[in-house]
């Protein structure tokens, strides 16, 4: 034992308790090194290799292992540790020979300094052991420290030693291993002349005064995706002023990175801004070109009304950074043999960041991965380092990786532990799994889905009963029978939240034995399922709906074609085919009573891409088709949520997890009515029944295409359907389905939501017993905090694969013209949406190298003069579409107007690019 | 046992570390006590062990709080107050030591619903403090005429870095050892009724110190005997 120490502690109850500590030395750990007899029996765990690779450092010839300091471990290790190089790490981290290099803490020397000294002594411990096992080996212990102090003291005490940077650069083998250093050395961030462009941070202990004393305001940095200039603050507080403050211009932005929590500080009045409409990227190339900065700032700052002003800020300081490593694309820098090169993010809204790197050759045209290190003030761009290159551009592996990485998607295969809690194949249904279970596996059942859907989670019947009413059964496959909760299965799935369907890959919530197997309802297999069963009469009223466990075995599998091809033929007349038209007669009865209660019908454009079997490269693009069975199969499953939803509150009014859908403050509107009225439509909004009855009326029998165009306008006014705890909040209203209450209750496959919601019911059914997280209703609430971010960022990574397959498309066709319509008209540029592909882009009309065109903006109508022609929304134009291949840095579909012809802005029609003579053609016939 | 506690302290004599004089063939500091000195309480005792010294009042047998009565037994209190200041914790250590070895000894039953309440006020503190608290206790009791199955002790041992055994060490002997025991011993069968150790020690050192505690309560109780002698003889 090396020292006890004994003292006494008064208890809460008022006695006393005598505590004695001991601390003991281990002398069981080796030295690490094979072989070595002094410390024979003492090695267990990872060992050092017997001859140490990599001796290729021109500072030390001879081989070594290395023994880097925590500080160099801590910050470097992961950067640069690759299987092979570091060969010590494992013996570094637990200190061999504990007897005889036990440091104790001396008077008045911090415990940094006693670590220092510690891994001293053990190096020095280190190479006297290692000459006393083999002298002639000549094995030597390097010790690493970027501390300056503690190499002083290590080379005094004879201990050879350097630092990161010295060693790292002195392996003539991995020259790539420099980049990978996280620049910490403050000489190298000298790279401007010491301007300062930043207003220097206030410490925390000041905003956390300014923040309790109201001086500063505190919330999360949102950068703008169109202007790098401008960024949003939403400050955290009570729901009812959850305000938002506008920041703009650099100085004001004031180092701050998408994500973070920071400390406004609000401008006086005169001084605040309206958002501005300008789109700007962050192009230039040379980071010292402030005064053009400055211009830009000026073109933000615009004169306009008093009304459209809002509380606008600056940052003074940082309260956490949320900084995490960033997937983008190396710019080289244009100056030969740089070593220093810009690194565009591809999210736009995180700042171009200054990585140092010799191989910026070979990570030209790569997708990698960086992370920042910090942002000193006399830099217009944060400064980072290289972590990891992903792969080629445009490659559809590292693509696909890139948008999952930057959309925060797990999608790492499931571990060991949790595919432990997968049931034993083979699996069949046992006399254990039917208890509280009913056999249904006699009735009518088949499925409805989209072609080649695997993870069919949803099966339907209807059947006359004696008395002449009907009988709707919805059976949903039985996941919480798989997913116990509380195991790591359940865990991995929570945290997944949800199922992502990207164009050609899928990544899924649950293990696929599960999702394409065990659980999937897939016909002539007996399957476990949760059905929710109707008794309606042929008017489609409810008149009795029960719930219950149950086992099925659908009898059929179709395809929306192959069910519409059956409800329409007349020839067939089996029982799926009676049961198929019985559900549709109702569920048109549904639809229509839904749609009279004031549902929305709100359109997005989708798109579906047919993929070549073999390279799975798009090679057509449609937009996606709606058959009446399609709706038909929809109209059931919102009547099994609305039913499940209102079943559970019953049973648990404070903790039923629901979804609502609240309606949008009039002010999300205003776009709606504004373009509605340039085309002498009114849009009423205010109640949803008026919305879509509007909408229904609005229509131009010239323009047929308006009515689709207002609805997916409609459609961006909306807010977002969320998740939440029944005892949390009290307004349950789902405003776009007109339902009082609303949950998710029929993808449990693909859904976690759902998978709780069996749950619920279960439980309130007594088909299965609860748990203490089920009725938590604080849980309940976290776990809808995540659902509802994978749910946004799963829509997110769908978007972003599906434009990048669009890319690819667009790469394969080459360049086109097609016909357009200006959704948003904004300052410098207008949004445009093509039909045909159910594509949006944005047009630019101010271009770098050409000279400004006179641009007239009208933020009342909205309209956008540009010299002669002027653009309201909705108007029909043509535009260009090609892959900007000219920028690298993001491919990206670029658009620019063939008509109407504006000189010096449209592109002519003629240019002899263009590979498609179609437009010309049309042209001319107008021109007639 | 006699002869190894004989070398012990003339090893101490040699190096001329011990500063109280100890008496011969005892290598305990010297004793002095003094009883009924205090008029209000029903028993009193001064106790010197060297130059420590505590003073013990008992109270009892007397009205007990509703909240505190023992049905079947007295209840025994016993309140360590330091020099200056207020009790710590160390002293309500103390005071529960000092407890639970009384109430081995006490016949309790004999007086049901009643308290015993012994107050124990440091005068100065040179090392053993918690036997000479013991034994100042001990003694009060004795002058209060609280029924007792048997009179007890304390004993402190020390033993230093090299594993020389010290009784009754002082203050600085103490600072000095690597463990320090205090053993509680009653008179009739020599067996302990309470210790309490602090730092290291083996199987054999313990016994070794038990052993050396047995012998050396002798010589304590024979000083008891005599004082009480003294003290009722003259009357």
């Amino acid at each position: 034992m090396l020292k006890s120490k004994t003292f006494l502690k008064k208890t809460r109850a008022g006695g006393v308790m005598k505590i004695v500590r001991e601390h003991y030395l281990r002398d069981d750990i080796g030295c690490g090194a094979p072989g070595c007899a002094a410390c024979g029996g003492a090695h267990e765990g990872p060992v050092l290799e017997p001859q140490p690779l990599d001796p290729a450092s021109s500072l030390c010839p001879w081989p070594h292992y290395l023994l880097p300091d925590t500080n160099v471990l801590l910050h470097q290790i992961l950067r640069v540790w690759r299987p092979g190089t570091w060969a010590s790490v494992a013996s570094s981290l637990r200190l061999p020979g504990s007897l005889e290099t036990y440091v104790e803490q001396e008077q008045g020397e911090n415990a940094n300094d006693r670590n220092d000294r510690a891994i001293r002594v053990a190096a020095k411990w280190y190479n006297e052991h290692l000459k006393k096992m083999s002298a002639e080996n000549h094995l030597q212990v390097i010790f690493i420290t970027n501390d300056k102090k503690n190499k002083e003291k290590a080379i005094e005490e004879g201990i050879p030693a350097f630092t990161c940077e010295e060693y790292v650069k002195s392996l003539t083998a991995n020259p790539e291993l420099i980049d990978r250093l996280a620049c910490l050395s403050e000489e190298g961030n000298e790279i401007e002349s010491g301007r300062i462009i930043f207003s220097e941070h206030l410490p925390l202990s000041k905003l956390q005064q300014g923040i309790k004393s109201g001086t500063y305001l505190q919330g999360t940095f949102r950068a703008s995706r169109e202007n790098y200039l401008e960024a949003t603050v939403w400050v955290h507080g009570d729901d009812e002023e959850n305000k938002e403050i506008i920041l703009q211009g650099l100085k004001h932005l004031n180092r701050a990175v998408h994500e973070d929590i920071v400390a406004v500080e609000l401008l006086p009045k005169n001084q605040w801004v309206a958002p501005s409409s300008v789109v700007l990227h962050d192009e230039g190339q040379n980071e010292d070109d402030l005064e053009k900065e400055e211009e830009r700032e000026r073109i933000l700052k615009t004169a306009v009304n008093e009304k459209m002003l809002k509380p606008t800020g600056r940052v003074v300081g940082i309260i956490k950074r949320n900084w995490r490593p960033y997937c983008g694309m190396l710019s080289k820098s244009d100056i030969k043999e740089s070593r220093r090169h810009l690194f565009t993010p591809a999210d736009k809204r995180i700042p171009r960041i200054r990585i140092e790197t010799r191989q910026a050759s070979t990570l030209e045209g790569r997708r990698i991965i960086v992370a920042i290190d910090g942002w000193p003030r006399n830099s217009r761009y944060p400064n980072g380092h290289f972590v990891k290159n992903l792969g080629e551009v445009g490659d559809k592996e590292t693509e696909t990786e890139v948008l999952l990485l930057e959309h925060d998607v797990p999608h790492q295969p499931f571990s060991q532990a949790v595919l432990s809690f997968l049931p034993k194949m083979p699996w069949s249904i046992t006399e254990k799994d039917m208890k509280n279970r009913e056999d249904l596996r006699h009735l009518c059942v088949c499925s409805v889905d989209p072609p080649g859907c695997t993870d069919i989670d949803d099966a339907l019947h209807c059947r006359e009963l004696e008395n002449g009413n009907l009988e709707v059964g919805v059976h949903i496959a039985d996941v919480s029978h798989f997913i116990r909760p509380g195991n790591a299965l359940d865990q991995e799935s929570a945290r997944r939240g949800t199922t992502v369907y990207l164009c050609e890959k899928r990544i899924d919530m649950v293990p696929e034995l599960l999702s394409s197997n065990l659980c999937s309802l897939r016909c002539n297999v007996d399957r476990l399922a949760f059905s929710c069963i109707w008794e309606m009469n042929h008017n489609a009223e409810i008149l009795k709906v029960r719930f219950t466990k149950s086992a099925i075995n659908s009898k059929a599998s179709l395809t929306y074609a192959e069910a519409q091809m059956r409800i329409d033929s007349t020839a067939m007349n089996d029982d799926i085919t009676t049961s198929l038209r019985g559900l549709n007669k109702l569920a048109k009865i549904l639809k229509k009573r839904r749609i009279e209660k004031g549902a929305l019908t709100l359109s997005s454009p989708e798109v579906r891409f047919h993929m070549d079997s073999e390279t799975h490269d798009p090679i057509d693009l449609q937009t996606k088709e709606l058959r009446e069975t399609n709706s038909m199969v929809e109209e059931f499953m919102l009547l099994a949520n609305i039913s499940v939803a209102k079943k559970i509150h019953e049973e648990f009014s404070e903790h039923a997890l629901l979804r609502k859908h609240p309606a949008p403050p009039p002010s999300n509107y205003e776009i709606l009515v504004k373009a509605a009225k340039s085309k002498n439509l009114e849009i009423k909004t205010d109640t949803a029944k008026s919305l879509a009855d509007s909408l229904d009326r609005a229509d131009s029998p010239t323009f047929p295409y308006l009515n689709t165009l207002l609805r997916i306008l409609a459609t961006r006014c909306m807010m977002q359907a969320v998740y939440f705890c029944s005892g949390m909040d009290n307004d349950f209203h789902h405003y776009g389905l007109a339902s009082p209450i609303y949950t998710h209750f029929t993808s449990p496959i693909r859904r976690y939501a759902d998978i709780i919601v069996h749950r619920l019911l279960a439980v309130a059914i007594g088909a299965d017993c609860t748990y203490p997280e089920l009725t938590d209703k604080h849980k309940l609430a976290d776990l809808c905090k995540n659902l509802n971010f994978r749910h946004k960022m799963a829509q997110y990574a769908q978007r972003a694969s599906v434009a990048f397959h669009t890319q690819l498309f667009f790469k394969s066709k080459g360049i086109v013209s097609e016909e357009a319509y200006i959704l948003f008209v904004r300052k410098n540029a207008i949004v445009v949406l093509i039909p045909k592909y159910g594509l949006e882009g944005t047009v630019f009309f101010e271009e770098k190298d050409k000279p400004k065109p006179r641009l007239i903006y009208d933020d009342e109508i909205p309209s956008l003069k540009i010299e002669d022609t002027v653009f309201h929304i909705f108007d029909k134009v043509k535009v260009k579409i090609m892959l900007d291949s000219s920028n690298l840095q993001h491919q990206k579909i670029r658009m620019s107007l063939v008509e109407p012809q504006i000189p010096g802005i449209s592109i002519p029609v003629d240019t002899p690019n263009m590979d498609i003579n179609e437009p010309e053609r049309k042209k001319k016939k107008r021109e007639k | 046992m006699e002869g190894v506690m004989r070398t012990d302290a003339k090893m101490r004599t040699e190096s001329g570390a011990e500063s109280s004089p100890r008496g011969p063939g005892c290598s305990l500091r010297h004793f002095a006590c003094e009883q009924n000195l205090l008029s209000r309480p029903d028993g009193s005792a001064s106790f010197l062990q060297g130059d420590t010294s505590v003073l013990a009042g008992v109270y009892g047998p007397a009205e007990v709080k509703v909240s505190k009565e023992i049905f079947n037994k007295a209840t025994l209190e016993v309140i360590l107050r330091p020099k200056i200041g207020l009790p710590g914790v160390a002293e309500k250590s103390r005071e529960r030591l000092i407890r639970n070895t009384c109430e081995a000894v006490v016949l309790g039953a004999l007086h049901p619903r009643t308290s015993i309440t012994v107050v124990l006020q440091v005068v100065s503190d040179a090392g053993s403090l918690l036997a000479c608290g013991l034994n100042a206790a001990c003694m009060a009791l004795v002058d209060a005429g609280v029924p007792m199955r048997a009179l007890f002790c304390g004993v402190t041992c020390a033993l230093d870095s090299e594993g020389t055994l010290v009784l009754d060490p002082t203050a600085k002997q103490e600072k000095e050892a690597r463990a320090i025991l205090t053993f509680a011993l009653d008179s009739v069968e020599r067996k302990l009724l309470m210790s309490t150790t602090k730092g290291l020690y083996s199987d054999a050192e313990l016994q070794q110190c038990l052993a050396a505690a047995q012998a050396a309560s002798q010589h304590v109780f024979r000083f008891y005997r005599e004082s009480l002698q003294r003290r009722y003889s003259k009357s």
